[in-house]
């Protein structure tokens, strides 16, 4: 029984492969550690496309800023 | 995690080194460490002027397919996209690692932290001992493209994908990191070690995290 709760946003393959590993093969549970993934609405994702390189337009870190995770990967 | 960035050109180009790509249109995802990871790439072969850049989709298969397209000359990429740029015939003229760093709201407690670290140390040791039976990940991530769903793990190139047991952040590279973003007008103001690092979350995690995994 899991006795801790974390969220964090989405990883893939390329940057989270340790994390999505744990995930499926139980690892996290095994540490009593309930791990919950979440993913920003597509309606409310932001192209890169239309950032500069100065004032980017990022996705990372937005579900962290409105307190609906705890830890992005940057 | 450590993530592998590859600058890659359509197999027509004429380029053949990054040194070339001066004054051609690289396009990047800013804003990701993959674009960062260019910029770096980029600035290593030429003069910073000579840097010559435009906004692009985060999507990297659909940068991979303007590149192909000749829309631009070059742009970043990890995988699965390189290797299925590599089959494609592209050739990669760059390539990088940098780690993939946790940010982390200040409500994160060092237990939690902990826990989470034990795990994702567990699994890079799994992943270590046979990395081709998990290179599956990267393919199931692109459900719907046919290009990457054709790939088998034998395509990849295993030294490409590389895992490192999760320590704190080095303060050196942090600070290294941030001058480099602020010369580029990315981020502003000196960097402040303690504003970016919770020493003590960090910390006592990673010391909670070694006392479990070598009992």
């Amino acid at each position: 029984m899991a006795s801790m709760t974390m969220t964090i946003e989405r990883v893939m393959a390329f940057n989270g492969l340790d994390v999505l590993v744990a995930r499926d093969e139980g690892l996290f549970a095994e540490e009593g550690l309930d791990l919950r993934i979440v993913t920003l609405p597509p309606g409310e994702m932001r192209s890169t496309a239309d950032g500069t390189l100065t004032r980017p337009l990022t996705n990372q870190g937005r579900l962290v800023d409105r307190g609906d995770a705890v830890m992005f990967q940057g | 995690m450590i993530v592998c960035g590859a600058l890659v050109v359509s197999p027509a180009s004429s380029i053949y080194t990054p040194q070339e790509l001066a004054g051609k249109l690289v396009a990047l995802d800013y804003g990701n460490g993959t674009a960062y990871a260019g910029l770096l790439m980029l600035e290593g072969a030429m003069p910073r002027e000579a840097v010559t850049t435009c906004a692009a989709t985060v999507n990297s298969g659909e940068r991979l397919a303007a590149v192909l397209r000749g829309d631009f000359e070059a742009t970043v990429l990890q995988e699965p996209w390189i290797t299925l740029a590599e089959k494609a015939g592209c050739r990669i003229v760059s390539s990088t690692f940098f780690h993939g760093t946790w940010v982390a709201d200040p409500s994160l407690d060092s237990e939690t932290y902990a826990a989470f670290l034990r795990a994702v140390t567990r699994a890079v040791r799994r992943i270590n001992a046979d990395k081709r039976r998990y290179v599956r990940y990267f393919v199931r991530d692109f459900p719907d493209h046919p290009g990457v769903q054709a790939l088998r793990p034998e395509d990849f190139n295993l030294g490409r994908i590389q895992l490192k047991e999760p320590g704190p952040i080095p303060e050196h590279e942090a600070r290294w990191a941030w001058e480099w973003m602020a010369s580029w007008g990315l981020i502003s103001g000196p960097f402040d070690a303690s504003m970016q690092i919770n020493r003590r979350v960090e910390e006592r995690a990673h010391e909670l995290a070694a006392a479990t995994l070598a009992a």
